[in-house]
């Protein structure tokens, strides 16, 4: 596969070109990168390539591991497994809404610690580091006991009651652990931001408001966009602390964790396919939209 | 209870909090001391974890007089089992992985049941569901399985809800004579038995083949295939106790010394150091990739899901027997329902329905003879019916003295690099 | 660079109108979600590490460093495999992401979101699923090997067995190696170093590089003396993302490595899952915690981005 895509770009310029090998060299060293890329995107799209193969397969026994023949059985009957619909659906909605709240917050947290001093910064920003320097079977174990503990003396009572486990607990684990990774890729975004667009923009008379939503939110969106795409593809596919916190609720992790001891259905690879097809949709939406917009602008 | 330590609550409570001492031991003492919501009597859970207090020893005491369920059939049923531990349809028939026998239950009793095929291992599974049970809430679930050991401490632990043996009458009737009188719960006031099964051998015909080596007849016979291609299992049980077998030591929970677990360990390490593996159920993917020869495994997983070229023996040495029971855990919403599951299984049609597809021994007087009217062929299975040979070297290497059971966590822990 | 923006000047009517206050306004609702959902239940793990119990005969905090004493003493190792196969993972991530976000940020052009998608695309399926597809791709009859092991044109996993007529043996594998857990671990995480990465160097402006290049009339002096600098934090952010998570990770060497190559998150797990032991399992987290803030504090030290972390 890698050798289809990249071969006739490395052809190309050597056959075409008339030049010795330093001509050729000129003409191959800008290739280099793009070439590179490509190969790297090859690479990282291998399982997923063989993920939608294997999900037209029709399986011997119980496990889709070994290719059999062409089947459309399981797009066909992609939910037709108990339990299996509303995995997906919780997956979904618990990570829509987390990348949701957790961009929010973090992008906020990360605005305050990039553009003011204040107290206790340092404090702060190891509060904001150190989710991510644990390990998460220690996030999960941990966040089990206080949720328990919320439905127990003394805490009974005097605070919402958190027990027992579900949807509003994984919910409330992944925003913890999102919230992190997007404070960090806002700051990096915003470090090195030059204020002096800002200052020309209010000086031209814009209040503060406008400043914002003009100048600097549009010049730090494709961070705040490459950190909702992290924390949503964090969520979606987090297994290990989601099994502390989710009580009888199945999310589609869980669920194919459980059944892919005994059982690889192809329904597995149809789902992930759906998710995966549905998410370049929305993307490839986005993309067309706002480069219009560009043009607009 | 509740009234004789209500006084030191105040100073207890604000002292341990900011100490910040484990926040649920704490709760739960706080439980123990103000009486618990489910209420049936002072848990039991919650004097043993009210062990923050040093002297105060686990008690597994039965509460003399429990409630009496009453019967009214609530659901959904939340019921947590292994994966692929009961029978599936045919697909044309019912939606893949849909049981026939769940479905029957729910068309006869009118109660939705929620199962899931949750629990992969014994202490992971019960790990999530611990705090709520050491806080004494309820755990979400009304029916979970779980193997004798584990059982026995949730029974001891006083974590399980005494069964109302009016509502199980086919339990009652219909458990097979050998599983009664176990030793951690010989009235069955706790639980009754789902499935028993046996540890023994598994490999590929074809790759060994392939490859050149004899077909293991018995355990020693695995030192002789490349580490690498050999698993044994994530139960440190079921490891230990074949490899006591191979060593010529009877593999008995009860009577095996410290001295003989480390040899067990000595014999194991050779091949860590060689490439083997540990691993749970997931063996069952290692098989049909071809990524291991020959492993230990339970008996009846090659045989439902595995490929025509995976076998299973019973080694020369022995075999290890134990067996997954149903329990009720503390707090259960639907006591009465997973009551009346449990009766259900009991029925030994249904009983049979479930064997022949799990191919595992079913605890059901009867349950034989009904497989062999709906499956003739498996009459002659030595899965679901162990010939007497296989019987008469079947040991119990379930119920370890907990300074064993340290030693042998350690062991384990130590060969599997954690 | 911070100081220089924290210091700069802001519209008087601002400062009126939100004073002092607005940092601590954005900072409140996702701060207060930290304390209570991490600070608070860390504590409680802290006080596991310094206690005597377990969770069903409750703790009995006694102030001992005896489960630090034994997670150092018994899971050296382990450690140093975190440090090494995190380590290793950490650099070919960057040395994988670090061409592929220059690409995207400066020749990505309207392709720039469709790639950047494209790499984070494989995190929309479940890692188990991935997984499952490396096991495919690289088992002993896969795709990969049984052609080098039965020679070639036999690449039919279901039949084996013709013999061993290929470059290698019959017991040669790369799942369950070092080498196959390394790998898993540069697939997971190269996503998050190419994305901060990225994030980094598209908002260098390119003027900026080709002005260098004329001055130093050679590429690679360009971009060691304004490129590298200026993509520093990106680096920075990219190898953290990586190597601490990295670091903790046990899914991988479960699923791809073997018992000698276990990391220091097996034993976290193995403690509070299998042996129920609370103490030490936490005082490993808390040792692991601590490296990593050492670690951190040198790498920033290193490359000079001591701002980025406060």
């Amino acid at each position: 596969m890698a050798d289809a895509t990249t071969l006739p770009q490395t052809g190309a310029p050597a056959a075409t070109s008339s030049r010795r090998s330093g001509g050729f060299w000129q003409r191959f060293q800008p290739r280099i990168l793009p070439i590179f890329t490509t190969l790297a995107i090859v690479y990282l799209m291998i399982p997923i390539a063989v993920m939608i193969v294997f999900s037209f397969n029709k399986p011997d026994g119980k496990f889709n591991y070994i290719w059999s023949q062409f089947s459309l059985d399981g797009w066909a009957h992609p939910f037709d497994w108990p339990g299996l619909g509303d995995a997906v659906t919780t997956s979904l909605a618990v990570a829509v809404l987390s990348t949701i709240i957790a961009t929010i917050l973090g992008t906020m947290m990360g605005l305050a610690l990039t553009r003011y001093s204040f107290r206790g910064r340092g404090a702060l920003n190891g509060i904001i580091f150190l989710p991510m320097a644990t390990p998460e079977i220690v996030l999960g174990a941990s966040l089990l006991t206080l949720f328990v503990a919320t439905a127990l003396p003394p805490l009974a009572g005097s605070v919402p009651t958190l027990y027992p486990t579900g949807f509003q607990t994984i919910l409330i684990a992944h925003v913890m652990f999102n919230i992190s990774y997007v404070v960090v890729t806002v700051k990096a975004r915003l470090a090195g931001f030059d204020r002096r667009l800002e200052e020309a923009a209010m000086d031209l008379g814009a209040n503060e408001i406008t400043t914002f939503w003009r100048v600097t939110f549009p010049l730090i969106f494709p961070g705040i966009m490459a950190a909702a795409l992290l924390a949503f593809s964090l969520s979606i596919d987090d297994f290990v602390i989601t099994n502390f916190v989710s009580g009888t609720t199945n999310t589609f992790p869980i669920w194919v964790y459980s059944i892919q001891r005994n059982a690889l259905p192809v329904q597995i690879n149809v789902i992930g396919s759906i998710i995966f097809l549905g998410a370049v949709a929305l993307v490839g939406l986005t993309t067309l939209r706002s480069g219009r917009a560009a043009r607009i602008r | 209870m509740a009234t004789e330590s209500e006084r030191p609550i105040a100073d207890l409570t604000r002292r341990r909090f900011l100490q910040g001492t484990a926040m649920a031991g704490f709760a739960t003492f706080l439980a123990a001391c103000t009486g618990t919501k489910t209420g049936t009597s002072a848990a039991p859970s919650a004097e043993s974890s009210a062990g923050a207090l040093p002297s105060a020893a686990p008690s597994a005491a039965p509460s003399p007089t429990p409630e009496p369920t009453p019967k009214v059939a609530t659901g959904p049923l939340k019921f947590a089992n292994w994966p692929a531990y009961i029978d599936l349809g045919d697909a044309d028939e019912f939606t893949p992985g849909a049981s026939p026998s769940l479905n029957e239950f729910e068309k006869k009793y009118k109660i939705k049941v929620d199962y899931q095929e949750k629990i992969g291992d014994n202490a992971t599974f019960v790990e999530t569901i611990k705090p709520a049970l050491v806080g004494g809430l309820p755990t979400g679930w009304d029916l979970v399985v779980l193997t004798d050991w584990m059982a026995a401490k949730i029974v001891a632990n006083g974590w399980a809800e005494k069964i109302d043996q009016e509502n199980v009458p086919n339990c009652t009737a219909n458990l097979r004579d050998a599983l009664k009188n176990s030793s951690w719960d010989g009235l069955n006031d706790y639980h009754y038995p789902w499935q028993s099964g046996m540890t023994g051998v598994g490999f590929n015909a074809k790759t060994l083949k392939a490859n050149n080596i004899a077909e293991p007849t018995k355990v020693a016979d695995l030192w002789n295939i490349p580490p690498g291609k050999v698993t044994f299992l994530s139960e440190a049980r079921d490891t230990f106790g074949l490899v006591l077998l191979k060593l010529g030591v009877n593999a008995d929970g009860a009577t095996v010394t410290p001295e003989q677990l480390q040899q067990a360990s000595d014999s194991i390490q050779p091949l860590v150091d060689g490439g083997l593996r540990f691993t749970g159920n997931e063996y069952l993917q290692d098989f049909a990739q071809k990524k291991v020869w020959a492993a230990f495994v339970w008996s009846g997983d090659l045989a439902s899901s595995g490929g025509p070229d995976d076998k299973f023996i019973f080694p020369e040495e022995g075999t290890l027997i134990w067996t997954d029971n149903m329990l009720i855990p503390k707090g259960a919403a639907n006591k009465y329902s997973a009551e009346l599951m449990m009766d259900y299984v009991y029925d030994a049609k249904v009983a049979a329905l479930i064997a022949d597809y799990v191919f595992y021994v079913s605890p059901v007087k009867g349950a034989d003879e009904e497989i062999k009217k709906i499956d003739p062929e498996a009459a002659t299975n030595p899965l679901l019916f162990p010939p007497a040979d296989v019987v008469a070297k079947q040991h119990s290497f379930q119920a370890l003295s907990d300074a064993n059971e340290k030693i042998l966590n350690d062991l384990y822990s130590k060969l599997s690099g954690t | 660079m911070t100081a220089r923006e924290a210091s700069a000047p802001t519209g008087p009517t601002f400062r009126a109108r939100f004073g002092r206050a607005l940092p601590y306004v954005l900072l409140a609702p996702g701060l207060l979600w930290l304390i209570v959902f991490y600070v608070v239940p860390a504590v409680q793990m802290f006080t596991y590490s310094i206690s005597k119990g377990t969770l069903e005969t409750g703790y009995e905090m006694t102030l001992t460093a005896d489960a630090y004493a034994t997670a150092l003493d018994r899971f050296g190792k382990q450690f140093l495999n975190s440090i090494l196969y995190g380590g290793a993972a950490t650099i070919l991530t960057l040395a994988i992401g670090f061409p592929v976000a220059y690409t995207i940020a400066f020749r990505g052009g309207r392709y720039k979101n469709l790639i950047l998608f494209l790499v984070i695309a494989p995190f929309f399926t479940s890692f188990l699923i991935r997984t499952i597809s490396w096991k495919i791709l690289l088992g002993d009859e896969g795709p990969l090997l049984a052609p080098l092991r039965h020679g070639f044109g036999l690449i039919d996993a279901n039949i084996p067995l013709l013999g061993h007529a290929g470059v290698i043996d019959g017991q040669f594998s790369i799942l369950n190696t070092p080498i196959s857990q390394v790998a898993g671990l540069t697939y997971n995480f190269l996503p998050f170093m190419i994305l901060p990465l990225y994030v980094a160097l598209e908002k260098i402006d390119i003027r900026l590089i080709e002005a260098a290049e004329d001055l130093y009339a050679n590429r690679a002096a360009a971009f060691r003396r304004v490129t590298l600098p200026l993509a520093l934090p990106g680096v920075f952010a990219g190898s953290l993302l990586t190597f601490i998570p990295a670091m903790g990770d046990y899914i991988n060497a479960e699923l791809l490595g073997n018992p000698g190559t276990r990391m220091i998150g097996n034993v976290i797990q193995n403690r509070l899952l299998l042996q129920n032991d609370y103490p030490v399992g936490s005082a490993l987290s808390f040792i692991l915690m601590a490296g990593i803030l050492v670690a951190v504090a040198i790498y920033a030290r290193l490359l000079g981005t001591e701002q980025l972390t406060g």
